[in-house]
């Protein structure tokens, strides 16, 4: 039995082969992992190490491409509607819950649903650091929110775009600190830091630790909370916005997707190859060095979770779209 | 003296027979991809970003930023020849370079560009080392609306400096502004004039217009005319830049690298933009405007110089600061914070080897660019031995194959068919084509920065001329327009009624 395994495993490849040749060869080059942010943001910084260890575990490289724009949008629609061939994935995040809901909130046309897309796994979960110039007179966040108190839509804060998952988090810390503070949207985490330094608005959030890091280090930033449920190792002092009084907690799910319609074999041989590179000591150490945390889900249990943060997600989309 | 002893710090360790290798490496694969069409710099950066990861950190960024460098020398070398460009930042090279082939001096045009190329890109990293931390402050200070102005400003730049009249220079900035709305809106997600096509959601493809606009167009401007074959035929003796040739460069080159190097510092497209200004710039100095256009190498020289030494400034921002302010640097941050070098205001003080290393390096390279990139005219030179009606096909071949191949799409083919025969019909009218590609390389960038302007100040215009830097670049764009004019105006009543000229400076432009 031992023995002929292989020899089974073999001729149903034959076989498989002659009747469905691009699904035995998958891949036979290389995938596009297509990032939909700008480059140098957070999500690409996730996306870059991930892509670095696919050749070992999928017998062919990744390469990523970055399409930014519309918080997201562009990109998850492009690999939405890419052929359903494997060879196109999406390096998600909870934009992708979001958008389709908001268009169908707002009644327009949508850019792509979440029935388009099949999970392959998630990678990690990245959570947001709030900042001002390190030259600004706000020490803490409660400076900040007592100041915008008194003075409201006189101050500015900075997203990755309207209807980012950025936007709707600041929406959220809005409410919870009963501020009204203008909205500056942006294309992504590198523009807002450059915002951030260069003083064009007055509050922003960045990415922990990736692009927060270096300007903490270089006392460039002030960090007055985090959005993670707990304090950071590496930031012991710095508050959750729990802490602090308000009950917002909102963090980035990285996860890879690939359109509706790919053949099983497919996603099977994906999945497989995700749960292979997020296991691969070189990734790991890649990931310990960034400071990102891994934290893997397979598909099926990432299906679970995303019905779920869907259902979630749209109960607060309708609050704040028609508030 | 510091300085002196991290430089010799930074060649240390850029002379190890490793990084050696590896900035050779950068720099051929970056000669290729700026010669070939259709693939850029980031895309080859992109491509190799995972061959770094087994690298030391320095190597890794010496390979990365010899391609990014590398691709300013190649991008010439299609534009001169077949007046296709490169890259994007090679488009204004086209204009005399073209040209000059087509007088049989496309061996000046390419060694110009090539020493152009050298002289600015050693300027440039003399000036990345020693004004770095300055001028990366200077970079903080454009927010939206200084980016905004400055765009205005080069738009104007541009009309100003097209080889036809400015009104029609202006319709086709205007054209190319148009057609880059088409898309999904980067501010809002919303999707503009895409008319439900889900291809153009991303946008008319830029690549697949400037293809067609310069490429397509071209040649069916050349069957037409296939009758008189009139065969550019080389000769070896031409191949290198006389002493006249020389004497009408420096000061472009001069000037290309100083401009090249302040523009790259600025966030976006700025390698783009600083080939029109430079090209500006000197027919605008010139003793004969008119010229330009018909084959000056002054007009090489230039913007050659200027991309080369935006490659410079653009490490700035991405090197002091660890903001990448165009999308290549943003590729090579990556490569050093997956080995936990995290660039920032620190850098220098954390990792010298990382920073003094690829200051070196870039010495180092530039310096084998020139060794690999002045034999290579003798080769690509004879492209043009190649009879046209070999030769024509097989452009369209790469032209088609090259808009392809980025994006697997159809619909890009056919925005590449549409736009050759719109190019050849605005050339047959008079009209340069060049604007609408740069407006509409410029135009989303334009756009985010208006908005985010008016955001900054609840929808006040006013910010736009409240803040010092922007009003200053729109006072440049409202003058020069002024200056146009008031020529225009000169023209209109000196010829019919020989007087009543107001008393302006007679600097007016010679064309209209």
């Amino acid at each position: 039995m031992k023995l002929r395994t292989p020899i089974v495993v073999g001729v149903i490849a034959a076989l498989t082969s002659i009747l469905v040749p691009e699904a035995r060869a998958f891949p036979t080059k290389p995938i596009t992992l297509v990032v939909p942010f700008p480059p140098g943001g957070g999500t690409d910084t996730v996306g870059r190490p991930l892509a670095s260890v696919a050749h070992q575990h999928l017998g062919q490289p990744m390469v990523v491409i970055n399409k930014g724009g519309g918080g997201g949008a562009v990109g998850a629609q492009y690999v939405a509607n890419a052929k359903p061939d494997g060879y196109t994935v999406l390096h998600a995040i909870n934009t992708v819950t979001e958008i389709p809901q908001v268009d169908e909130l707002l009644g327009r046309a949508p850019a792509f649903k979440k029935e388009q897309f099949i999970p392959i796994g998630q990678v990690a979960v990245t959570p947001f650091a709030i900042i001002v110039n390190a030259e600004s007179r706000w020490k803490t966040l409660q400076e900040f929110v007592a100041e915008a108190r008194q003075k409201p839509d006189e101050f500015q804060y900075a997203s990755a775009g309207v209807y980012s998952t950025t936007h709707f988090m600041w929406e959220l810390i809005l409410r919870a600190t009963a501020t009204r503070v203008r909205h500056m949207p942006t294309t992504g985490g590198g523009p807002i830091m450059m915002a951030v330094l260069g003083k064009h608005v007055d509050i922003a959030h960045c990415v922990m630790p990736a692009v927060c890091a270096p300007q903490v280090e270089a006392r460039k930033i002030r960090l007055l909370a985090v959005t993670s449920d707990k304090r950071l190792p590496a930031y012991p002092d710095v508050p959750t916005l729990k802490e602090l009084g308000y009950d917002v907690t909102h963090s980035i799910w990285h996860a890879l997707m690939v359109p509706a319609g790919t053949p099983p074999e497919v996603v099977a041989k994906l999945r497989q190859g995700l749960r292979g590179m997020v296991e691969d000591e070189a990734f790991k150490a890649l990931m310990a060095k960034l400071g990102e945390r891994i934290q893997y889900m397979s598909g099926e249990s990432f299906e679970k979770f995303w019905d779920e943060d869907y259902r979630k997600m749209g109960i607060l989309l309708r609050q704040l779209i028609k508030k | 003296m510091d300085t002196v002893q991290s430089l010799l710090y930074g060649f240390s360790v850029g002379l190890t027979p490793t990084n050696l290798l590896y900035c050779a490496l950068g720099v051929f694969l970056g000669t290729i991809v700026g010669v070939l069409p259709g693939i850029g710099p980031l895309g080859g950066i992109t491509l190799l970003l995972p061959t770094t990861f087994g690298m030391e950190p320095v190597s890794a960024i010496i390979m990365l930023a010899g391609i990014y460098y590398g691709a300013m020398y190649g991008g010439s070398t299609t534009s001169v020849l077949v007046n296709i460009p490169g890259e994007a930042a090679s488009v204004v090279t086209c204009f005399d370079g073209y040209q000059m082939a087509r007088k049989g001096r496309a061996g000046p045009a390419l060694s110009i560009a090539a020493c152009g190329s050298f002289i600015a890109g050693t300027l440039s990293v003399l000036g990345l080392m020693l004004l770095a931390p300055l001028l990366a402050r200077v970079a903080l200070k454009f927010g939206p609306p200084e980016q905004f102005s400055l765009m205005v400003l080069g738009l104007i730049i541009l009309a100003y400096m097209g080889t036809g009249s400015v009104l029609k220079a202006m319709m086709m900035i205007v054209l190319g502004l148009s057609l880059a709305m088409v898309g999904i809106d980067h501010l809002s997600g919303f999707a503009r004039f895409t008319h439900g096509r889900v291809e153009l959601g991303d946008g008319i493809s830029f690549l697949a217009v400037a293809m067609g606009l310069f490429g397509v167009a071209e040649i069916l401007l050349n069957v037409e005319k296939t009758v008189v074959a009139e065969v550019i035929k080389p000769k070896l003796s031409t191949l290198l830049p006389t002493r006249e040739d020389w004497k009408r460069s420096l000061g472009p080159i001069f000037r290309g690298s100083g401009v090249g190097f302040l523009i790259g510092i600025l966030p976006g497209a700025s390698h783009i933009i600083s080939t029109f200004v430079s090209y500006g710039m000197e027919k605008r100095l010139s003793k004969h405007p008119e010229e330009f256009g018909t084959g000056r190498i002054e007009g090489v020289a230039g913007p050659e110089s200027a991309n080369n030494a935006a490659t410079g400034g653009a490490m700035i921002p991405f090197l002091a600061l660890g903001i990448p302010s165009a999308p290549a640097t943003a590729t090579m941050m990556v490569a050093l914070l997956i080995h936990g070098v995290k660039p920032g205001p620190l850098l220098m003080e954390q990792h010298p080897e990382v920073f003094w290393g690829l200051i070196a390096s870039m010495y180092i390279g530039n310096v084998m660019l020139l060794i690999l990139n002045l034999p290579l005219v003798g080769l690509f030179i004879n492209l043009l031995r190649v009879p046209r009606h070999f030769l024509y096909p097989g452009i369209l071949l790469i032209c088609f194959v090259g808009v392809y191949s980025v994006n697997l799409s159809g619909t890009d083919l056919w925005i590449m068919a549409i736009a050759g025969v719109a190019g050849y019909l605005l050339r047959k009218a008079a009209f340069d084509p060049a604007p609408i590609v740069l407006a509409m390389v410029l135009g989303p960038m334009m756009e985010q920065a208006l908005r985010q302007g008016l955001m900054m100040s609840k929808g006040e215009f006013g910010i736009f001329l409240s803040r010092p830097i922007s009003a200053v670049m729109l006072a440049g764009a409202v003058l020069l327009l002024a200056v146009h004019l008031v020529g225009v105006l000169r023209g209109a009543w000196t010829q019919p009624r020989t007087k009543r000229a107001e008393g302006l400076p007679a600097e007016g432009p010679t064309s209209t």
